[in-house]
Protein backbone atom coordinates (compact mmCIF):
# COMPACT_ATOMS: atom_id res chain seq x y z
CA UNK A 1 0.00 0.00 0.00
CA UNK A 2 1.28 3.56 -0.61
CA UNK A 3 0.22 6.10 2.01
CA UNK A 4 -0.38 8.76 0.03
CA UNK A 5 -1.10 12.47 2.38
CA UNK A 6 -3.64 14.54 1.11
CA UNK A 7 -2.08 17.91 0.66
CA UNK A 8 -3.56 20.94 2.46
CA UNK A 9 -4.70 23.21 0.34
CA UNK A 10 -2.68 26.60 -0.86
CA UNK A 11 -2.33 27.46 2.72
CA UNK A 12 0.45 26.04 4.69
CA UNK A 13 -0.94 26.87 7.67
CA UNK A 14 -4.09 24.14 9.21
CA UNK A 15 -7.22 25.73 10.24
CA UNK A 16 -9.88 23.69 11.45
CA UNK A 17 -13.35 23.59 10.47
CA UNK A 18 -14.40 24.91 13.53
CA UNK A 19 -12.14 28.12 13.09
CA UNK A 20 -13.73 28.90 9.69
CA UNK A 21 -17.46 28.76 11.47
CA UNK A 22 -17.86 25.46 9.57
CA UNK A 23 -19.54 22.40 10.29
CA UNK A 24 -18.78 19.40 9.42
CA UNK A 25 -22.13 16.37 8.97
CA UNK A 26 -21.14 14.05 11.43
CA UNK A 27 -23.76 11.47 8.98
CA UNK A 28 -22.44 12.80 5.21
CA UNK A 29 -19.63 14.80 5.74
CA UNK A 30 -20.82 17.92 4.36
CA UNK A 31 -19.16 21.48 5.18
CA UNK A 32 -22.18 24.04 6.17
CA UNK A 33 -21.35 27.43 7.47
CA UNK A 34 -22.84 28.31 10.71
CA UNK A 35 -25.83 31.49 10.40
CA UNK A 36 -27.55 32.12 13.00
CA UNK A 37 -30.57 30.16 13.06
CA UNK A 38 -34.20 31.82 14.52
CA UNK A 39 -35.00 30.54 18.22
CA UNK A 40 -35.99 27.06 18.29
CA UNK A 41 -34.61 26.17 14.69
CA UNK A 42 -32.10 23.30 14.79
CA UNK A 43 -28.99 23.45 11.96
CA UNK A 44 -29.72 20.84 9.64
CA UNK A 45 -27.39 19.37 7.01
CA UNK A 46 -28.48 21.14 3.69
CA UNK A 47 -27.01 17.43 2.43
CA UNK A 48 -28.72 14.41 4.14
CA UNK A 49 -31.09 16.30 6.98
CA UNK A 50 -29.03 15.47 9.70
CA UNK A 51 -29.06 17.44 12.82
CA UNK A 52 -25.71 19.44 12.68
CA UNK A 53 -23.29 20.50 15.83
CA UNK A 54 -19.78 21.87 16.08
CA UNK A 55 -19.26 18.84 18.35
CA UNK A 56 -20.95 15.93 19.44
CA UNK A 57 -23.28 17.50 22.23
CA UNK A 58 -22.39 17.15 25.99
CA UNK A 59 -19.76 14.33 24.78
CA UNK A 60 -17.57 14.52 27.67
CA UNK A 61 -20.51 14.25 30.36
CA UNK A 62 -22.10 11.23 28.33
CA UNK A 63 -18.39 9.54 28.13
CA UNK A 64 -17.86 9.74 31.11
CA UNK A 65 -21.56 8.18 32.32
CA UNK A 66 -20.62 5.87 30.11
CA UNK A 67 -17.45 4.73 31.13
CA UNK A 68 -18.48 4.90 35.12
CA UNK A 69 -21.38 2.58 34.55
CA UNK A 70 -19.07 -0.05 32.48
CA UNK A 71 -16.78 0.31 35.33
CA UNK A 72 -19.41 -0.42 38.05
CA UNK A 73 -20.71 -3.31 36.40
CA UNK A 74 -16.93 -4.62 35.37
CA UNK A 75 -17.23 -5.73 39.18
CA UNK A 76 -20.17 -8.27 38.91
CA UNK A 77 -18.84 -9.06 35.37
CA UNK A 78 -15.20 -10.40 36.80
CA UNK A 79 -17.01 -11.68 40.00
CA UNK A 80 -20.13 -13.26 39.15
CA UNK A 81 -20.12 -16.88 37.12
CA UNK A 82 -20.66 -16.41 33.28
CA UNK A 83 -21.21 -20.17 32.73
CA UNK A 84 -22.46 -23.72 34.86
CA UNK A 85 -20.39 -26.21 32.25
CA UNK A 86 -22.23 -29.89 33.34
CA UNK A 87 -20.38 -32.92 32.22
CA UNK A 88 -21.27 -36.41 33.32
CA UNK A 89 -23.28 -35.21 36.32
CA UNK A 90 -20.04 -33.10 37.49
CA UNK A 91 -21.27 -29.51 37.62
CA UNK A 92 -18.50 -27.14 37.36
CA UNK A 93 -19.23 -22.76 37.38
CA UNK A 94 -16.93 -20.56 35.86
CA UNK A 95 -16.23 -17.24 36.36
CA UNK A 96 -14.54 -14.94 33.70
CA UNK A 97 -10.59 -15.80 35.39
CA UNK A 98 -11.34 -18.95 36.44
CA UNK A 99 -12.29 -20.30 32.54
CA UNK A 100 -9.01 -18.62 31.64
CA UNK A 101 -6.80 -20.88 34.53
CA UNK A 102 -8.96 -23.76 33.37
CA UNK A 103 -7.55 -23.24 29.82
CA UNK A 104 -4.46 -23.02 30.75
CA UNK A 105 -4.24 -25.66 33.24
CA UNK A 106 -5.58 -28.17 30.48
CA UNK A 107 -3.17 -27.12 27.85
CA UNK A 108 -5.05 -24.77 25.86
CA UNK A 109 -3.01 -21.81 27.08
CA UNK A 110 -3.01 -19.65 23.60
CA UNK A 111 -6.55 -19.54 23.37
CA UNK A 112 -6.44 -18.90 27.24
CA UNK A 113 -4.11 -16.39 26.77
CA UNK A 114 -7.02 -14.52 23.89
CA UNK A 115 -9.69 -14.80 26.28
CA UNK A 116 -7.38 -13.23 28.48
CA UNK A 117 -6.73 -10.19 26.50
CA UNK A 118 -10.42 -9.88 25.10
CA UNK A 119 -12.22 -10.18 27.69
CA UNK A 120 -10.56 -8.71 31.09
CA UNK A 121 -7.73 -6.80 29.13
CA UNK A 122 -9.38 -4.97 26.81
CA UNK A 123 -12.14 -3.77 28.68
CA UNK A 124 -10.07 -2.35 31.19
CA UNK A 125 -6.95 -0.68 29.14
CA UNK A 126 -9.81 0.65 27.34
CA UNK A 127 -12.07 2.04 30.24
CA UNK A 128 -8.76 3.51 31.45
CA UNK A 129 -7.61 5.19 28.13
CA UNK A 130 -10.95 6.97 27.42
CA UNK A 131 -10.89 8.14 31.32
CA UNK A 132 -7.21 9.44 30.61
CA UNK A 133 -8.41 11.08 26.82
CA UNK A 134 -11.49 12.51 29.06
CA UNK A 135 -9.31 13.95 31.35
CA UNK A 136 -6.52 15.17 28.79
CA UNK A 137 -9.48 17.14 26.64
CA UNK A 138 -11.26 18.35 30.27
CA UNK A 139 -7.88 20.02 31.75
CA UNK A 140 -7.13 21.26 27.58
CA UNK A 141 -3.73 19.50 27.80
CA UNK A 142 -1.40 20.24 24.80
CA UNK A 143 0.86 16.64 25.21
CA UNK A 144 0.93 15.43 21.78
CA UNK A 145 -2.64 14.88 20.47
CA UNK A 146 -1.34 13.02 17.36
CA UNK A 147 -0.49 10.27 19.54
CA UNK A 148 -3.71 10.60 21.79
CA UNK A 149 -5.92 10.65 18.51
CA UNK A 150 -4.27 7.59 17.34
CA UNK A 151 -4.10 5.80 20.45
CA UNK A 152 -7.91 6.60 20.21
CA UNK A 153 -8.75 5.36 17.50
CA UNK A 154 -6.59 2.03 18.25
CA UNK A 155 -8.98 1.67 21.48
CA UNK A 156 -11.73 2.12 19.38
CA UNK A 157 -11.27 -0.73 16.84
CA UNK A 158 -10.07 -3.22 19.39
CA UNK A 159 -13.23 -2.63 21.52
CA UNK A 160 -15.41 -5.12 19.31
CA UNK A 161 -12.95 -8.12 19.96
CA UNK A 162 -14.56 -8.14 23.68
CA UNK A 163 -17.54 -9.64 22.20
CA UNK A 164 -15.62 -12.54 22.13
CA UNK A 165 -16.67 -14.36 25.36
CA UNK A 166 -20.03 -13.60 24.69
CA UNK A 167 -20.04 -15.74 21.16
CA UNK A 168 -18.18 -18.58 22.50
CA UNK A 169 -20.59 -18.67 25.52
CA UNK A 170 -23.75 -18.21 22.86
CA UNK A 171 -21.94 -21.11 20.84
CA UNK A 172 -20.97 -23.41 23.19
CA UNK A 173 -24.66 -22.97 24.77
CA UNK A 174 -25.93 -23.65 21.19
CA UNK A 175 -23.82 -26.99 21.16
CA UNK A 176 -23.33 -28.39 24.08
CA UNK A 177 -27.33 -29.36 25.37
CA UNK A 178 -27.34 -33.27 26.16
CA UNK A 179 -29.19 -32.96 29.16
CA UNK A 180 -27.76 -34.74 32.24
CA UNK A 181 -24.92 -35.67 30.09
CA UNK A 182 -23.22 -32.78 29.32
CA UNK A 183 -24.72 -29.29 28.95
CA UNK A 184 -23.21 -25.67 29.59
CA UNK A 185 -25.63 -22.80 30.41
CA UNK A 186 -24.86 -18.91 30.82
CA UNK A 187 -24.61 -17.19 34.22
CA UNK A 188 -25.63 -13.52 34.80
CA UNK A 189 -22.01 -13.06 34.55
CA UNK A 190 -22.38 -12.93 31.09
CA UNK A 191 -25.19 -10.07 31.19
CA UNK A 192 -22.89 -8.21 33.25
CA UNK A 193 -20.07 -8.90 31.17
CA UNK A 194 -22.42 -8.00 28.06
CA UNK A 195 -23.38 -4.31 29.27
CA UNK A 196 -19.57 -3.88 29.95
CA UNK A 197 -18.80 -4.26 26.02
CA UNK A 198 -21.77 -2.79 25.15
CA UNK A 199 -21.16 0.55 27.28
CA UNK A 200 -17.45 0.72 26.33
CA UNK A 201 -19.00 1.07 22.94
CA UNK A 202 -21.14 3.85 23.54
CA UNK A 203 -18.61 5.51 25.70
CA UNK A 204 -16.05 5.35 22.33
CA UNK A 205 -18.80 7.04 20.51
CA UNK A 206 -19.98 9.24 22.61
CA UNK A 207 -16.21 11.03 22.78
CA UNK A 208 -15.51 13.20 20.18
CA UNK A 209 -11.52 12.85 19.34
CA UNK A 210 -12.00 16.45 17.59
CA UNK A 211 -11.72 17.49 21.13
CA UNK A 212 -8.17 16.71 21.62
CA UNK A 213 -7.15 19.75 19.02
CA UNK A 214 -9.55 21.86 19.95
CA UNK A 215 -7.10 23.03 23.17
CA UNK A 216 -4.38 23.29 20.43
CA UNK A 217 -6.21 26.28 18.33
CA UNK A 218 -6.17 30.09 19.65
CA UNK A 219 -10.14 30.64 20.17
CA UNK A 220 -11.50 32.57 17.57
CA UNK B 1 -15.69 24.76 -1.80
CA UNK B 2 -17.04 21.40 -2.85
CA UNK B 3 -12.95 19.35 -2.57
CA UNK B 4 -12.84 20.97 0.97
CA UNK B 5 -13.07 18.86 3.27
CA UNK B 6 -12.90 18.52 7.70
CA UNK B 7 -11.10 15.59 8.71
CA UNK B 8 -13.62 13.95 11.25
CA UNK B 9 -11.44 12.53 13.50
CA UNK B 10 -9.13 16.36 14.18
CA UNK B 11 -11.35 18.90 11.88
CA UNK B 12 -8.41 19.64 9.80
CA UNK B 13 -9.93 21.38 6.89
CA UNK B 14 -8.29 19.73 3.83
CA UNK B 15 -8.35 19.64 -0.15
CA UNK B 16 -9.35 16.18 -1.32
CA UNK B 17 -7.28 14.65 -3.92
CA UNK B 18 -7.05 12.07 -6.57
CA UNK B 19 -5.27 9.40 -5.64
CA UNK B 20 -3.45 7.08 -7.46
CA UNK B 21 -3.36 3.42 -7.63
CA UNK B 22 -4.31 1.29 -4.01
CA UNK B 23 -3.19 5.12 -2.43
CA UNK B 24 -4.89 5.96 0.91
CA UNK B 25 -5.64 9.77 2.13
CA UNK B 26 -4.56 10.28 5.33
CA UNK B 27 -5.19 13.48 7.65
CA UNK B 28 -2.42 15.69 7.74
CA UNK B 29 -2.24 16.69 11.13
CA UNK B 30 -3.74 13.84 13.17
CA UNK B 31 -2.80 10.81 10.84
CA UNK B 32 -6.37 9.38 10.60
CA UNK B 33 -7.54 7.64 7.27
CA UNK B 34 -9.59 10.01 5.59
CA UNK B 35 -10.48 8.01 2.12
CA UNK B 36 -9.14 5.40 -0.10
CA UNK B 37 -8.81 4.74 -4.05
CA UNK B 38 -11.34 2.29 -4.96
CA UNK B 39 -10.98 1.85 -8.52
CA UNK B 40 -14.86 1.21 -9.60
CA UNK B 41 -16.49 2.41 -6.34
CA UNK B 42 -19.96 1.55 -7.05
CA UNK B 43 -19.72 -1.67 -8.98
CA UNK B 44 -16.91 -3.37 -6.42
CA UNK B 45 -18.97 -2.61 -3.13
CA UNK B 46 -22.26 -3.56 -5.63
CA UNK B 47 -20.64 -7.38 -6.58
CA UNK B 48 -19.38 -7.49 -3.20
CA UNK B 49 -22.28 -6.72 -1.66
CA UNK B 50 -24.26 -9.38 -3.90
CA UNK B 51 -21.80 -11.86 -2.91
CA UNK B 52 -22.02 -11.50 0.43
CA UNK B 53 -25.58 -11.17 0.72
CA UNK B 54 -25.62 -15.26 -1.34
CA UNK B 55 -22.44 -16.49 1.23
CA UNK B 56 -25.11 -14.70 4.26
CA UNK B 57 -27.56 -17.16 3.12
CA UNK B 58 -25.80 -20.50 2.54
CA UNK B 59 -24.64 -19.24 6.28
CA UNK B 60 -27.87 -18.94 7.84
CA UNK B 61 -29.51 -22.12 5.99
CA UNK B 62 -26.75 -24.99 5.95
CA UNK B 63 -25.77 -26.80 8.77
CA UNK B 64 -23.22 -24.00 10.83
CA UNK B 65 -21.17 -26.81 13.25
CA UNK B 66 -22.34 -30.30 14.98
CA UNK B 67 -21.05 -31.44 18.47
CA UNK B 68 -20.72 -35.30 19.01
CA UNK B 69 -20.32 -36.79 22.22
CA UNK B 70 -21.24 -40.53 23.41
CA UNK B 71 -23.20 -40.99 20.61
CA UNK B 72 -25.74 -38.38 20.54
CA UNK B 73 -25.15 -35.74 18.19
CA UNK B 74 -26.33 -31.78 18.45
CA UNK B 75 -26.56 -29.54 15.12
CA UNK B 76 -26.71 -26.04 14.94
CA UNK B 77 -27.35 -23.50 12.42
CA UNK B 78 -26.00 -19.91 12.65
CA UNK B 79 -29.12 -18.75 14.81
CA UNK B 80 -28.86 -21.50 17.08
CA UNK B 81 -26.56 -19.37 19.56
CA UNK B 82 -29.64 -16.42 19.65
CA UNK B 83 -31.99 -19.41 20.11
CA UNK B 84 -30.53 -21.16 22.84
CA UNK B 85 -29.74 -17.83 25.04
CA UNK B 86 -33.45 -17.18 24.51
CA UNK B 87 -35.00 -20.30 25.53
CA UNK B 88 -32.46 -20.34 28.62
CA UNK B 89 -33.88 -17.18 30.06
CA UNK B 90 -31.51 -14.71 28.49
CA UNK B 91 -33.31 -12.82 26.77
CA UNK B 92 -31.03 -9.59 26.26
CA UNK B 93 -27.97 -12.25 25.48
CA UNK B 94 -29.81 -13.44 23.11
CA UNK B 95 -31.18 -10.04 21.39
CA UNK B 96 -27.06 -8.76 21.15
CA UNK B 97 -26.23 -12.09 19.68
CA UNK B 98 -28.96 -11.44 16.98
CA UNK B 99 -28.43 -8.43 16.20
CA UNK B 100 -24.68 -8.55 15.82
CA UNK B 101 -24.29 -11.76 14.44
CA UNK B 102 -27.69 -11.96 11.74
CA UNK B 103 -29.85 -8.41 11.71
CA UNK B 104 -26.91 -5.49 11.65
CA UNK B 105 -25.02 -7.30 8.96
CA UNK B 106 -28.36 -8.67 7.41
CA UNK B 107 -30.03 -5.05 6.94
CA UNK B 108 -26.06 -3.55 6.50
CA UNK B 109 -25.96 -5.61 3.17
CA UNK B 110 -29.42 -5.15 1.76
CA UNK B 111 -29.24 -1.66 2.35
CA UNK B 112 -26.48 -0.71 0.48
CA UNK B 113 -27.79 -3.04 -2.28
CA UNK B 114 -31.10 -1.14 -1.94
CA UNK B 115 -28.22 2.08 -2.46
CA UNK B 116 -25.96 0.70 -5.00
CA UNK B 117 -28.21 -0.80 -7.79
CA UNK B 118 -29.93 1.90 -8.47
CA UNK B 119 -26.84 4.01 -8.48
CA UNK B 120 -24.91 1.67 -10.63
CA UNK B 121 -28.53 2.66 -13.04
CA UNK B 122 -28.32 6.00 -11.93
CA UNK B 123 -31.58 6.89 -10.64
CA UNK B 124 -32.35 7.04 -6.29
CA UNK B 125 -35.12 4.63 -4.83
CA UNK B 126 -37.32 6.77 -2.12
CA UNK B 127 -35.56 6.95 1.35
CA UNK B 128 -31.60 6.45 0.27
CA UNK B 129 -30.52 9.63 2.14
CA UNK B 130 -31.79 7.84 5.73
CA UNK B 131 -30.78 4.81 4.52
CA UNK B 132 -27.35 5.95 3.97
CA UNK B 133 -27.30 7.65 7.06
CA UNK B 134 -28.58 4.70 8.98
CA UNK B 135 -25.89 2.62 7.05
CA UNK B 136 -23.19 3.84 8.79
CA UNK B 137 -24.83 4.01 12.58
CA UNK B 138 -25.43 0.00 11.83
CA UNK B 139 -21.99 -0.90 10.56
CA UNK B 140 -19.91 -1.11 14.18
CA UNK B 141 -22.70 -3.28 15.11
CA UNK B 142 -21.89 -6.02 12.22
CA UNK B 143 -19.48 -8.08 14.36
CA UNK B 144 -19.42 -11.47 11.96
CA UNK B 145 -15.33 -11.24 12.23
CA UNK B 146 -15.34 -11.22 16.03
CA UNK B 147 -18.09 -14.48 15.83
CA UNK B 148 -15.88 -16.55 13.21
CA UNK B 149 -13.08 -16.28 15.75
CA UNK B 150 -15.40 -17.16 18.53
CA UNK B 151 -16.36 -20.61 16.34
CA UNK B 152 -12.66 -21.47 16.42
CA UNK B 153 -12.07 -20.62 20.15
CA UNK B 154 -15.46 -22.76 21.04
CA UNK B 155 -13.94 -26.22 18.55
CA UNK B 156 -10.83 -26.06 20.22
CA UNK B 157 -12.53 -25.57 23.66
CA UNK B 158 -14.68 -28.79 23.02
CA UNK B 159 -11.94 -30.83 20.86
CA UNK B 160 -10.50 -32.26 23.87
CA UNK B 161 -13.39 -34.03 24.64
CA UNK B 162 -16.00 -34.44 21.73
CA UNK B 163 -16.27 -34.66 18.38
CA UNK B 164 -16.87 -31.42 16.23
CA UNK B 165 -17.61 -30.99 12.74
CA UNK B 166 -17.66 -28.07 10.86
CA UNK B 167 -20.62 -27.56 8.64
CA UNK B 168 -20.86 -25.79 4.61
CA UNK B 169 -22.50 -23.00 6.53
CA UNK B 170 -19.71 -22.76 8.54
CA UNK B 171 -17.31 -22.46 5.13
CA UNK B 172 -19.70 -19.98 3.75
CA UNK B 173 -19.32 -18.03 6.72
CA UNK B 174 -15.80 -17.78 6.16
CA UNK B 175 -16.09 -16.80 2.42
CA UNK B 176 -18.38 -13.74 3.82
CA UNK B 177 -15.88 -12.35 6.34
CA UNK B 178 -13.79 -11.86 3.21
CA UNK B 179 -16.28 -10.43 0.86
CA UNK B 180 -17.56 -8.31 3.34
CA UNK B 181 -14.85 -6.93 4.78
CA UNK B 182 -14.13 -6.39 0.64
CA UNK B 183 -17.73 -4.76 0.80
CA UNK B 184 -16.80 -2.29 3.37
CA UNK B 185 -13.30 -1.05 2.41
CA UNK B 186 -14.72 -0.49 -0.91
CA UNK B 187 -18.10 1.08 -0.07
CA UNK B 188 -17.38 5.02 0.72
CA UNK B 189 -20.55 6.97 1.11
CA UNK B 190 -19.21 10.05 -0.39
CA UNK B 191 -19.98 8.00 -3.73
CA UNK B 192 -23.77 8.40 -3.00
CA UNK B 193 -23.42 12.09 -1.38
CA UNK B 194 -21.50 13.21 -4.08
CA UNK B 195 -24.46 12.82 -6.52
CA UNK B 196 -27.15 13.91 -4.03
CA UNK B 197 -28.11 17.70 -5.14
CA UNK B 198 -26.93 20.28 -2.46
CA UNK B 199 -30.55 21.82 -0.87
CA UNK B 200 -28.33 25.01 -1.00
CA UNK B 201 -26.07 25.72 -3.17
CA UNK B 202 -23.91 27.50 -0.83
CA UNK B 203 -24.07 24.93 2.20
CA UNK B 204 -25.92 27.28 4.35
CA UNK B 205 -27.65 25.92 7.17
CA UNK B 206 -31.07 24.91 5.91
CA UNK B 207 -34.23 24.87 7.84
CA UNK B 208 -36.12 21.59 8.86
CA UNK B 209 -38.45 20.18 6.34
Amino acid sequence: MFAQRAPLGAAAVSVSARQLDLLRCHDCGQLARRRPAPERHALHCPRCDARLHMRKPNSLSRTWAFVIAAFILYIPANLLPVSTITKFGKVDTDTIMSGVIRLFQGGDGGVGLLLFVASIAVPLVKLGVLSWLALSVHYRWLWRPRDRSAIFRLVDVIGRWSMLDIFVIGLLVALVRLEALASIRAEPGALAFAAVVILTLFAAESFDARLIWDAQEPES
Amino acid sequence: MTDLIACPSCDLIQRRVVLRRRGRAFCGRCGALLYRFVRSPVDKPLACALASLMLFLGATLFPFMSFELAGRTQHTTLASSAVALWSDGHPFLSALVLLTTILAPLVLLSGLLYLLVPLRMGFRLPGSRSLCRWIAHIKPWAMLEVFLLAVLVAGIKLASDAEVTYGSGCVAFGALIVTLSMTLVSWDREVFWSRVPCSLSEHLWAPPR
